[in-house]
């Protein structure tokens, strides 16, 4: 589970219109250039870097150097825990129905005789 | 196959609350399934450059993935090539990384090499996210995402439904690429 403190980074780090056009241009286009992506921004090179460095301390964005140029890469990883910290019932709701077809495909098998979908439906 | 085929890489970043020879050892570890990966184990005389391995069900019936390590270079760096038996496509390249950082180890995982627009790259892209995730909860707390324990538990339950063209007798260790 993500921790209070890096959460909170993530938080701050999407609380920016600027901010998140950078994640989804770095999204877009894994790879990117630190001045490709600058260039998409009407503010100073100095104002697109420090939105950058708040990006990157929040885990949003990994950058590596390779030779000259800081290539950029957007992490998910961030972003799916918090998403996963909400949204276990639906994958509760999707293993449900998951189950169920288990079970049509079972009766049509002739592995079971019931099945348990459509005596759901008839209910 | 040129460079364009390719997907650009993509990486997969967590930090986990564990020193780095731990997070090492669970990554590596040989005897049990691993629950962020799919309950499956690494199937492999040895986790050593040029080997093959295979990630194998816990009862030994169904091989998701095939492969060779890489490059090995303990506990900071892994890199193995990786194919989807269930899918056609060309095998791609996996890398974790592990570095020492604020008193825990940041954990990565890259995909490379991964056909743009397959269904593997589909596929790796959402199971490297599980994999990030899980793994990183596993080591901090024993147990993967309660998410991923309902998930895993469907596995177990579509198990029947699995693919013949993943059964293990039709992936030996020495078919590994």
């Amino acid at each position: 589970m993500i921790n209070n403190r890096d959460m909170d980074n993530v938080f701050q780090a999407l609380a920016h219109r600027s901010r998140r056009r950078m994640l989804d241009i770095v999204k877009d286009q894994p790879g990117i250039g630190v001045g490709a992506l600058a260039s998409q921004f009407d503010v100073s090179r100095i104002a697109v870097m420090k939105h950058l460095a708040i990006i990157e301390a929040a885990g949003l964005v990994i950058s590596e150097k390779q030779g000259r140029v800081r290539k950029l890469y957007f992490n998910v990883a961030p972003i799916q825990m918090i998403h996963d910290r909400w949204t276990t019932e639906y994958s509760a709701y999707w293993a449900g129905h998951l189950t169920r077809i288990k079970y049509v495909a079972e009766s049509k098998q002739g592995v079971k005789e019931k099945d348990p979908l459509k005596k759901k439906e008839s209910r | 196959m040129n460079e364009k085929n390719y997907a650009e890489k993509q990486l997969y970043r967590v930090m986990i609350d564990a020193p780095i020879e731990r997070v090492w050892s669970e990554l590596v570890n040989t005897e049990f399934p691993r629950p962020f990966f799919w309950n499956s184990r690494w199937d492999t005389p040895e986790i050593a450059t040029g080997n093959p391995y295979r990630m194998i069900s816990n009862n030994d019936k169904t091989v998701a993935v095939i492969g060779r390590i890489l490059e090995m270079d303990p506990p900071h760096r892994l890199v193995h090539s990786f194919r989807l038996t269930a899918l056609p496509d060309p095998p791609s390249t996996v890398t974790y990384l592990l570095k020492e950082k604020d008193g825990g180890t940041e954990f990565t995982l890259i995909t490379e090499h991964v056909l743009a627009g397959s269904k593997s790259e589909k596929s790796m892209d959402q199971g490297s996210k599980f994999i990030v995730e899980n793994f990183k909860a596993f080591v901090e707390t024993g147990k993967v995402t309660f998410g991923a324990r309902i998930t895993l538990a469907m596995y177990s339950l579509m198990a029947p439904l699995t693919p013949k063209s993943m059964s293990a007798d039709k992936w030996p260790l020495d078919k590994s690429e």
